[in-house]
């Protein structure tokens, strides 16, 4: 991996045509989503998270209600 | 450090609602009044302890029983102890706000009106107290939900409502 890094890069400084074009390929360019700006999809988490946040205020509200009937 | 949108949102929702939690108990507990029933405020008691061996001299349970102290208002002062309570039936006008003052002459004993929120502890050499407003007339069970010993399920007391 670093024999090609680097092969490529001293063919690029000397001015070989072809070895510029590949390097250009494989680098990032501006305002294009490679792997490191991809965010992973937290649908799925979002939803359960909210599930569970909904059953909490539910239980906590038919508590308080309970109580508040009983006093 | 890059925090997810979605993430950054159940975050705050997590926040949010520990805070609101945290403020209504708050407001309940400062602004309210709403406290354990423990803690006694009796002018005769110090702290809300007592001595155990020594109640039939200490007020107020040498004289257990209903007081009225205002209108439509009663302090109901009782003494668990195994396997009962003393007095074992109270008459309550239907209506009433009752302060209930308890402590036990022995060991832990449980004080429970089902239905209601009348639910706490009877412990030896503590005063527990607990208001209750009794809007339903009828007759009222009160029992010991705390293992007493062998006659643990036979105590009870009476609480009629008229």
């Amino acid at each position: 991996m670093t024999d090609t890094f680097t092969s490529s890069r001293t063919r690029s400084a000397a001015g070989n045509q072809p070895a510029s074009a590949a390097e250009n390929q494989s680098a990032s360019r501006p305002g294009d989503k490679t792997a490191e700006t991809k965010e992973p999809s937290l649908k799925g988490t979002f939803i359960a998270v909210m599930l569970l946040g909904g059953f909490i205020i539910a239980s906590w509200v038919l508590v308080l209600a309970l109580f508040l009937s009983r006093n | 450090m890059h925090i997810h949108r979605l993430e950054k949102i159940w975050i705050g929702f997590g926040l949010a609602m520990l805070l609101i939690f945290l403020l209504l108990t708050g407001v309940a507990a400062f602004a309210m009044g709403i406290s354990p029933p423990s803690s006694s405020s009796h002018e005769n008691m110090h702290h809300g302890k007592v001595d155990p061996t020594k109640l039939q001299t200490t007020a107020p349970f040498d004289k257990p029983g209903l007081k009225q102290i205002g209108d439509n208002e009663y302090e109901a002062v009782l003494i668990a102890y195994a396997f009962g309570y003393n007095p074992d039936t109270i008459d309550i006008p239907h209506g009433a706000k009752v302060h209930f003052i308890v402590t036990s002459s022995d060991v832990v004993h449980g004080f429970e009106i089902p239905g209601t929120n009348v639910n706490f502890m009877a412990e030896p050499g503590e005063v527990t107290e607990l208001t209750h407003t009794f809007d339903k007339a009828g007759q009222f069970l009160v029992l010991c939900n705390e293992y007493c010993g062998t006659g643990h399920e036979m105590m009870k007391m009476t609480i009629n409502v008229k």
